[in-house]
């Protein structure tokens, strides 16, 4: 705590008492909102911390037998463990800047407050209000091999048709498919609210200096863009990391091991496997990576000022 | 130049707009047709799968008796307390985070990005047990409380009152205000956008919550939407298809018609006029 | 009159005392079991709950889960040793499971010796079978389930062949279900139109189709004991049959791939489906669907399919009912289990839902007395049914790890039929499986 004083210690050396009355100012503002993480958030993760240092003991009937890093160590000796991982490297290296890119895009392409480009954002929205379970099971049925609507129109249109979620090679990428189509709304809405943000005066005096479209979008729009551009790409890859619900109604991890998230692993465990011990142990080291790679997201593209 | 550009504009919307509303056509259209007609008209390809015949309302109909717009009016409820209340709290930590220094700002920081890394599965256990020791556990309580305080929201609101020049602040101190007024009066009002997109951030966290609901509560009158829709789609041992598919269809067009209206301000401008220089 | 008035006084005071100590158990059902309730206050004219509650004082109150989320709810509270519900009810293949992570006790610790052998004799064999460990009666049975198969007579008609009867003694064999399936699916695309010959209902689920390598003798996929798998699942027969499978989905194209357990009913009932493995409870579905005018085609039904060179097996089992040991009123749990034990009460459940119950002596009571088992389709229960859950009914293998193994051999059946190597697929999932069994074994040898 004294090493976080002393960041600030020229200020209050200056402005002790007037830093004084602002820190409690400011934990007046932050103690409804703080309280209600600590108690419905943190203390339950590290309480599921301290779960992972335990383990199941099958003769004492399921009572609970401390093994203190034992788990993390069975789980790194485990390969099914490092393939998971590879899978959600992979997996999150592409769905992020894909679904980031064409919320992007789009977001700027229906940047308008005319009444046909409000009704077509309007539709660009209909995915949100359908969970990511429901979404995944439509489209499992869209893209059945046999029966599916999008073989049949590839069949209609002369293309080869497609194992799609059967096959190892495809499954991963469906998968991205279908977290693309429910991500893309949600992150273009934010999009949207950080482009109505910059004033038109931009955009005017651009436009008299006889810049083109696309000098204007990468000069003025992508750089005022970049605190909204920030949240979304947390945001993003935070929800990306975590999610399992198309694998968990579609593919079970399968075909052949190909889409067996982290999370995934995680929620069989838990779930299917009734191994909790198992479960929190690969959440913690989840929630680790995930940290790690948030910061450096935020160190990287964020303007200390 | 101009036209090309301008084809190119329709040519992308035009295929995203393919990808994003084709499902949801089909979704709707099925959802009018019998059971015995859903798989029908896949393969070979027949426009039929895109036309509701033959018709059919029992999917609705399955719905509606099962109690599916009483789930939908209570979500809404809960939805609207935990947006004005969530709100409020987030915002004011997001003002104190972007405008005041306080010690143990950083460790609070990394405090509130933690708090939406976690996913919820790995403490719906500990959560479970202090909804029992706070003796919420079935009432509407365990489910709005855990989900006002949202770190994501902290977040939002932090990234927008950083772009708001410090001079506003300056010149309010200059004239007397307290931190209180800085941030009824000045900053919340800018951030009409931010406070949009964190009531739907707010409202959409309750909306597609699952299981959460199901574990905290299971009187029929608290039921939210979408483990309605489960106790409604899922029997022993198969899924009834076609009410899963009237359930997205509802599921998805509801939450538009409360959003569509709120895009009116989004307004280019209006916040930001007279604000920069 | 004063002594009348304080008699009065005393004796409702002792009512309300009674009303207000009505004891209360919660009880957790998959959410199914609310329609059957009510289906059974219709049909028999009382409720089963109210009817509990008379006769012992006790209070209900239920508690209901979709299927899946059932699984959850009960992993919560044991993880969380609640004291809530009293009773629940088990997927009886969990039987062992539950039992070795102490989410329930051996009935022995309730019932009298004389109580447990009288339940044994009169449930069928299988459903014992699964509940049974260390010779101890774990939970007890409930419902039960036993699969058929579905034809659509219309598709046989095109290809000019005769479909299966509804006779045990006629049964198919699987060479002449593919036989039958190719002749059909030729005779479609004659006509440029894709139909399939052969689908499982709950495709790739160990539930469905164990009984194609335990036809062939193969085994349950286990050791006897429970705590070994390399060996048992990738021996000779298990690949044989997983061979069979392969060809099935990839070389003769019978089965389709990608169609999930949800879906199966849906394409059957769209009349692309010759032959339909599934369970009974399906049955008034299609009568329904029948009812409506939606049913595009005739259809009967089968025996299920065997392998000529081994025996038939049919797939067997479903929900039990166990106390909860972290209940604090455990002897009302018993009571309600000792309640739904009754043969009388069961066979007005089997009256009212029609679906298959453990209760031997209780089914075939209505079986033999209710008209309604004369005529087509349900006649299936005399002629077929009660033949397979005596006889050919196999439940699941029974072992601690029974969770793991039911995941990972539905990804082995999912692989296969998208074109893995059968024989490869097996090995490496009996791998997986045998380092699995290895945290329970520990605990056997007693760490």
């Amino acid at each position: 705590m004294s090493k976080l004083w002393r960041g600030s210690a020229t200020l209050s050396k200056v402005y002790s008492k007037k830093y004084l009355k602002n820190a409690r100012i400011a934990y007046l503002f932050l103690i409804p909102s703080m309280l209600g993480l600590i108690i419905f958030r943190i203390f339950p993760i590290v309480y599921s911390f301290i779960g992972s240092l335990f383990s199941v003991s099958y003769t004492r009937g399921g009572s609970l037998v401390f093994t203190g890093l034992q788990n993390y160590l069975d789980l790194f000796q485990d390969p099914l463990f490092w393939h998971s991982l590879k899978i959600t490297l992979i997996f999150n290296l592409f769905v992020n800047p894909i679904q980031i890119v064409i919320a992007l895009i789009l977001a700027v392409l229906l940047n308008g407050t005319n009444l046909s480009t409000r009704i077509i954002r309007t539709l660009f929205l209909l995915p949100l209000g359908v969970s990511v379970v429901i979404a995944s099971t439509i489209w499992g049925i869209l893209l059945n091999p046999h029966e599916g609507l999008i073989n049949s129109v590839l069949k209609t249109l002369g293309l080869p048709m497609q194992p799609f979620l059967t096959s190892p090679n495809q499954a991963l990428w469906c998968i991205i498919l279908i977290a693309s189509w429910c991500g893309i709304p949600y992150w273009m809405i934010f999009l949207l609210a950080g482009l109505q943000n910059i004033p038109s005066e931009y955009y005017e005096s651009a436009k008299i200096d006889g810049a083109n479209c696309w000098q204007v979008f990468w000069y003025i729009t992508l750089p005022l863009l970049r605190r909204p551009l920030v949240f979304v790409l947390v945001a993003d890859t935070s929800a990306n990391f975590l999610l399992f619900a198309p694998i968990f109604v579609l593919t079970r991890g399968g075909p052949q091991w190909s889409t067996n998230l982290l999370m995934y692993e995680a929620y069989t465990s838990a779930f299917i496997y009734s191994d909790f011990p198992r479960a929190l142990t690969i959440t913690s080291i989840l929630l680790l990576m995930l940290l790690v790679v948030v910061l450096i997201e935020i160190k990287l593209l964020q303007k200390e000022e | 130049m101009k036209i090309v550009n301008l084809i190119l504009k329709y040519f992308v919307i035009i295929i995203f707009g393919i990808f994003v509303i084709t499902p949801f056509l089909w979704t709707l259209v099925s959802s009018f047709k019998p059971m015995s007609f859903i798989l029908a008209h896949t393969m070979p390809f027949s426009w039929k799968a895109f036309i509701p015949i033959p018709f059919s309302l029992d999917s609705y109909r399955t719905l509606i008796e099962g109690g599916f717009i009483n789930s939908v009016i209570f979500t809404i409820i809960v939805g609207a307390i935990t947006v004005v209340g969530g709100i409020f709290i987030n915002s004011t930590a997001g003002f104190a985070f972007a405008c005041l220094d306080f010690p143990g700002k950083r460790f609070l920081f990394i405090v509130v990005l933690i708090s939406f890394l976690i996913p919820f599965e790995a403490i719906s256990v500990p959560l479970y047990m202090i909804a029992r020791l706070f003796h919420i556990e079935n009432t509407v309580y365990s489910l709005i409380l855990p989900m006002l305080a949202n770190g994501l929201c902290v977040f939002l609101f932090f990234q927008f009152f950083k772009e708001i020049p410090s001079e506003l602040i300056e010149a309010a101190i200059i004239d007397g205000a307290n931190w209180w007024q800085i941030y009824w009066k000045i900053f919340l009002p800018l951030s009409i956008p931010a406070i949009i997109s964190a009531s739907l951030l707010l409202f959409l966290s309750q909306w597609q919550s699952f299981l959460w609901p199901l574990i905290a509560v299971h009187k029929e009158n608290l039921r939210m939407v979408q483990v309605a829709i489960a106790y409604l789609t899922i029997e022993e041992r198969t899924t009834l298809l076609h009410v899963l598919l009237a359930a997205a269809v509802l599921s998805s067009v509801i939450p538009l018609i409360l959003i569509f209206p709120l895009q009116r301000y989004y307004i280019k401008g209006f916040v930001t006029s007279g604000m920069k220089g | 009159m004063k002594r009348k008035i304080l008699m009065g006084l005393l004796l409702g005071l002792l009512l309300i005392g009674t009303l207000v100590n009505a004891e209360k158990i919660v009880v957790f059902f998959g959410d199914w079991m609310q329609s059957n309730f009510e289906l059974y206050k219709q049909v028999n004219g009382y409720d089963l709950l109210e009817k509990f509650k008379e006769e012992t004082g006790i209070e209900i109150e239920p508690v209901y889960y979709p299927f899946r989320e059932l699984f959850q709810a009960i992993e919560v509270r044991m993880q969380a040793k609640s004291s809530e519900p009293d009773v629940f009810e088990v997927d009886s293949p969990l039987s062992v499971s539950y039992y070795v992570r102490g989410y329930t006790q051996p009935l022995d610790a309730y019932f009298s010796k004389e109580e447990i052998e009288e339940i044994k004799k009169k449930m069928f064999p299988a459903t014992i079978e699964i509940a049974t460990w260390d010779g101890k009666l774990l939970n007890l049975p409930f419902e039960n389930s036993s699969q058929v198969m579905f034809i659509n007579k219309d598709m046989f008609k095109k290809a000019g062949i005769e479909p299966p009867e509804m006779d045990v003694n006629k049964r198919w064999t699987w060479k002449q279900v593919v036989d039958a399936a190719l002749k059909i699916q030729e005779a479609y695309r004659k006509e440029g139109k894709e139909v399939w010959g052969l689908l499982f209902g709950q495709v790739s689920r160990p539930y469905q189709m164990l009984p194609l390598p335990q036809s062939l003798g193969g085994g349950s996929g286990v050791s006897p004991d429970g705590y070994h798998v390399w060996g048992y699942l990738n021996n000779e027969k298990w690949k044989k049959a997983f061979d069979w499978w392969y060809k099935a989905c990839n070389v003769w194209k019978i089965v389709p791939k990608g169609v999930t357990p949800e879906e199966t009913t849906y394409l059957f009932l769209s009349g692309k489906v010759a032959m339909f493995i599934q369970g009974t409870w399906d049955i008034p579905t299609v009568v329904q669907a029948e009812k409506n005018g939606e049913l595009q085609f005739e259809w009967g039904l089968a025996p299920h399919p065997y392998f000529k060179e081994g025996k038939p097996v049919t797939p067997t089992n479903s929900w039990h009912l166990a106390v909860n040991p972290y209940s604090k009123k455990k002897e009302l749990g018993v009571k309600f289990l000792k309640f739904m034990a009754r043969d009388d009460i069961i066979a007005d459940w089997f009256r009212a839902i029609g679906q298959i119950v453990a209760n031997r002596e209780a089914m075939m009571k209505v079986l033999e007395t209710d008209p309604k088992y004369k005529e087509f389709p349900w006649t299936v229960y005399k002629k077929i049914v009660v033949y397979e859950l005596q006889n050919t009914a196999v439940p699941r293998p029974k072992t601690p790890l029974y969770l793991e193994w039911e995941d990972l051999v539905t990804k082995a059946f999912e692989d296969v039929r998208n074109g893995a190597d059968p024989s490869a697929t097996l090995d490496n999932y009996a791998r997986i499986l045998e380092r699995m069994a290895a945290k329970y074994r520990k605990y056997k040898e007693g760490k």
